[in-house]
């Protein structure tokens, strides 16, 4: 499988094959792109960020690792559904959402003046 | 009000100018439009930032708000919903929620920014309908108020704000029908090409334009056509496709209209190596100066104007011949311009190359010397390079080229 | 009540009329069926006062045209909106048309027009080409915002007890014992005299009233603006031609450059730009000028102009004496506005005492702007809440956009559209989806469904 890795800006080109029965990446110019031409063999994942509105404040968060890609629409679902609360930056909204091993941080607060 | 440094604008380059001025002992004040520190940081709420500068992947709010806490723990003084109208030497108008404010002072630091380039730079063809909007717009749209510009977007452009808003509509249940880019290539990260549009199965076309926004009152579609080599639409290929909004990603362009006219040349603003402009005491850094591919390179560039601001405003800052950086027809520009002869330590050209290169080295050569080399892998018209060059090996003006 | 008069139709010709019939003491309504005024033909032209060479002695056109030059001066100070006059000049190397043209400006009546020398040409149009030998220069020709004029007449009317309705699509009209009621969708309204200058709607309106229809006909006109600059300083014509008065440079009121327009007859009212109409300015621009600021450019626009034949039709129905007609107002449309509404008022309707003082209106600006909104323009939330808050409603994005300008600069309101949203949404109790750019349906964004807790 031919990808290109998302960890940094870099986008390294990733040929990623598996050889008796070992998953072989090549291309990456550090660890985490081994780690992540692996994981995009066998289950891709994606750090989620979205953002809630509420009436008088906005809030953003992100799950604090990669989840199942084809779980984002239904994380999404679920975030979307959080209750109205004061939140402080940091501080956990979902969390393990779906069983993922995944947080839903806030990762930011907007007031809408 | 008088003080030592004015820093304009709050965005990463402007905090940390902000900061690193008033690391020299320089008072500072620091100046925004907006009711918040961080610039355009605050609508980018996707991850990917702060790698280089925080060494940790953070997201565009948490990026902005590690440079906002150091910013509000110090006491440099912060001017927020205040609007600076007028710069000349050692002295910055701004209208403020109290009135217009004239502040005194020995150094400026602008960190304004950019802003998209629109419809009509770009000469889109068609009405001028609801539903055309510039991707940025777009994104504040969606993550600070949670409303969406339709429900069938097509994207003109592919660079990254394009991109990044191709996954965000698609998360949030619009359709992303198709993204057009004029040129051969994306000027956008591969990453994002990956994440962004090759994981959601997002059409993207090279060598192809809108021609024609058409509909009635809100945007219904539009015509859209492969180019020639010369980037005009070939009318033989021209198709229709229904959509209800179209984002603009086009390019950005710095706001440096501020600036007196007398600092620019051509498209650019002339700067030497501390970010000092040709007017003596007027600084410059981030995306007003030049367009920087990841906040952490403008936030890394206002540091050094910062420095160097608050150097000049305690008369710490020391007179140096200057050089000028030459390039060669493969890069579209170097920046800075000029260098300071300096003793010893090391500064960084950064560079935009002209075209695709594969396996190539950067060098910058003084006379016949070759004073710094840096080998790449594959150098893009859209990803900015960076080489570090020692001031010690320079005898004269720099030439920057790629080659072998 | 009755109004004494109803003017259908919100554009210049309209607005003026209805301002100058509450100057002489007369109720009057203004229908207009868009949701805000100067939508049409107003809102999109060159934005110049004309001094009146151009028009054909005798005509109409010529009359209103140095009448119209002569008191746009006093009104505009008094309604507190800028104009200038910067001069016009007509340049080309046919002297003798120029020349005749010269004749046709002294026959009209315009005073100050000039045949000038290669040398004077250079100084008044510096970035001229090598090539253009002559000019003839008009000095009371002049600029303005031609929709900030209009919806400065209208807003002085109000202020002075006329009434704007917006939004009002006559359904129906009825006559009878001398009252006319017109029925929208959910008002009537009645009155005894109606004016029909609905522009692109004349027929519509004159088929509702059972009195003549004329055979109109669009021309587009597309424009190219640029940035603020001093590539021109005065309004540069080329020599005209049967399709108007040609594509000119001209600065606008506000600073801008104006280059255009093209002239296309079109057979449906349509404002698109093309491919076509741009490199025609272009090209003809790039021919005449250098150093042609094109790296500012910031917008394209069309406008249509309408139009009944060569002249203005300005006269009362020969089937209802009640009724005052005024189609094919094209150009000098903007300038013959305030002669045509004299003409009206105090002839067709033989309003003959003099007119009445008003009440100012209230500029948007006052000097204090406030937090600072559109960062291009310097716009701020003070001169925004003004012109929401201003006798006639303005509740659309362009409609905000026409009276400050938020959202007119370099960044065509890429920074400041949603601001301005927000501000109409809390100015009307509106949703932020609610909130339209200029016409009914013409909705900014949208509900993200799902998104809202």
């Amino acid at each position: 499988m031919e990808t290109i890795c998302i960890c940094c800006p870099i986008g390294c080109r990733l040929s990623v094959k598996k050889e008796n029965g070992e998953i072989v990446v090549t291309g990456n110019t550090c660890p985490r792109g081994k780690e992540y031409g692996i994981s995009e063999f066998t289950l891709p994942k994606r750090v989620l960020t979205t953002s809630v509105v509420f009436n008088d404040f906005t809030l953003t968060m992100k799950t604090n690792i990669a989840i199942d890609k084809k779980l984002q629409n239904e994380a999404l679902k679920q975030i979307k559904s959080i209750y109205k609360k004061e939140y402080k930056i940091g501080d956990v909204v979902i969390k393990n959402i779906l069983d993922t091993g995944a947080d839903v941080v806030i990762t930011g607060k907007l007031l809408n003046v | 009000m008088k003080t030592d440094v004015v820093v304009i604008g709050g965005g990463p380059s402007g905090m940390s100018a902000s900061l690193e001025a008033r690391k020299q002992g320089a008072k500072v004040v620091l100046i925004d439009v907006e009711s918040r520190l961080g610039g355009i940081l605050n609508q980018c709420i996707h991850n990917g930032f702060g790698l280089k500068h925080f060494k940790e992947e953070l997201t565009g709010p948490e990026f902005a708000n590690k440079l906002a806490e150091k910013v509000y723990q110090s006491d440099i003084t912060v001017l927020l919903k205040s609007y600076v109208n007028f710069i000349g030497k050692n002295i910055v108008y701004a209208i403020t929620p109290n009135g217009q404010e004239k502040i005194e002072c020995k150094a400026i630091v602008l960190c304004c920014g950019a802003r998209e380039r629109t419809a009509g730079e770009i000469y889109l063809k068609g009405k001028r309908l609801a539903g055309v909007y510039t991707a940025g717009t777009v994104q504040k749209m969606i993550n600070f108020y949670g409303k969406l510009p339709g429900k069938n977007a097509v994207i003109l452009g592919s660079g990254d704000i394009g991109l990044i808003m191709a996954r965000r509509l698609t998360l949030e249940g619009v359709k992303v029908k198709s993204i057009f880019e004029i040129m051969g290539h994306s000027s956008g990260l591969r990453r994002n090409i990956r994440q962004c549009v090759e994981d959601f199965e997002i059409p993207l076309l090279y060598n192809h334009t809108i021609t024609r926004v058409v509909g009635k009152e809100r945007v219904e579609g539009v015509y859209y056509a492969e180019v020639d080599e010369n980037r005009n639409p070939k009318p033989e290929t021209e198709k229709f496709i229904e959509c209800d909004c179209v984002l603009l990603s086009v390019g950005l362009i710095p706001e440096n209209s501020l600036l007196p006219e007398e600092t620019k040349r051509e498209k650019f603003v002339l700067v030497d190596d501390e970010r000092q402009t040709s007017v003596e005491g007027i600084f410059i850094s981030g995306n007003v100066l030049h367009i920087h591919d990841l906040a952490d390179n403008a936030t890394e560039e206002g540091e050094i104007a910062g420095k160097f601001a608050g150097l000049k405003a305690l008369n710490m800052s020391k007179r140096y011949e200057k050089v000028k950086v030459y390039f060669s027809a493969k890069i579209s520009y170097c920046m800075p311009q000029l260098i300071n002869k300096k003793e010893d330590g090391k500064f960084t050209i950064y560079l935009r190359a002209n075209d695709n290169f594969l396996k190539k080295y950067i060098v910058v050569k003084c006379g016949d010397v070759d004073i710094a080399r840096k080998f790449c892998i594959g150098i893009t018209t859209g990803e900015m390079q960076e080489i570090e060059v020692e001031y010690e090996k320079i005898k004269g003006d720099l030439f920057v080229d790629i080659g072998d | 009540m009755v109004f004494d008069y109803a003017v259908i139709g919100g554009g210049i010709v309209g607005t003026s009329i209805f301002n100058k019939i509450i100057r002489k003491g007369k109720s009057c309504v203004l229908i207009e069926r868009e949701l805000d005024l100067s939508t049409g033909s107003t809102k999109a032209n060159s934005g110049l006062i004309h001094a009146g060479f151009d028009a054909k002695t005798g005509s109409l056109k010529a009359r209103f045209n140095v009448r119209g030059n002569d008191l746009v001066e006093d009104l505009a100070k008094q309604l507190k909106i800028p104009f200038k006059r910067t001069g016009a000049v007509v340049v080309g190397n046919d002297i003798e048309k120029l020349n005749a043209l010269y004749e046709r400006g002294i026959n009209n009546g315009v005073k100050d027009l000039k045949i000038v020398s290669t040398e004077e040409l250079r100084m008044l149009v510096p970035n001229l080409s090598e090539d253009i030998k002559y000019g003839l220069y008009a000095k009371t020709a002049g600029l303005i915002s031609p929709y900030m004029f209009a919806i400065a007449l209208a807003e002085e009317g109000v202020k002075n007890g006329g009434v704007v309705k917006l939004d009002f699509n006559i359904n129906k009209f009825t006559f009878s014992d001398g009252i006319f009621t017109m029925c929208g969708e959910d008002d009537e309204v009645a009155c005894k005299k109606v004016v029909n200058c609905a522009g692109a709607g004349f027929n519509e309106v004159s088929k509702l009233l059972n009195v003549e229809e004329f055979p109109i006909k669009f021309r587009r006109g597309e424009y190219i603006v640029i940035d603020k600059s001093d590539f021109v300083k005065l309004s540069v014509f080329p020599l005209p031609t049967a399709l108007g008065k040609g594509i000119l440079a001209t600065p606008t009121i506000d600073g801008n450059i104006l280059l255009g327009p093209t002239a296309e007859d079109i057979d449906d009212y349509d404002t698109e730009t093309t491919n076509n109409g741009i490199d025609k300015i272009l090209s003809y621009i790039k021919s005449t000028f250098k150093n042609v600021p094109l790296n500012k450019n910031i917008r394209q626009f069309s406008g249509i102009r309408v139009s009944v034949g060569d002249d203005f039709i300005v006269k009362k129905s020969d089937k209802n004496e009640n009724v005052v007609l005024i189609a094919g107002i094209n150009s000098p449309g903007l300038t013959s506005a305030p002669a045509i509404a004299e003409y009206v008022v105090e002839e067709l309707f033989c309003e003959k005492n003099k007119d009445i003082n008003l009440i100012p209106r209230d500029s948007y600006f006052q000097g204090d702007s406030g937090r600072i909104v559109c960062r291009c323009e310097k716009i701020g939330e003070n001169e925004i809440i003004r012109a929401l808050n201003s006798p006639v409603p303005c509740y659309t994005v362009d409609a905000v956009k026409r009276r400050v300008r938020a959202g007119m600069g370099r960044c065509q309101g890429g920074q400041c559209m949603i601001e301005v949203c927000k501000l109409i949404a809390k100015r009307y109790g509106l949703k932020l989806e609610d909130v339209k750019k200029e016409s009914k349906n013409s909705f900014v964004m949208f509900n993200g469904g799902t998104y809202e807790n």
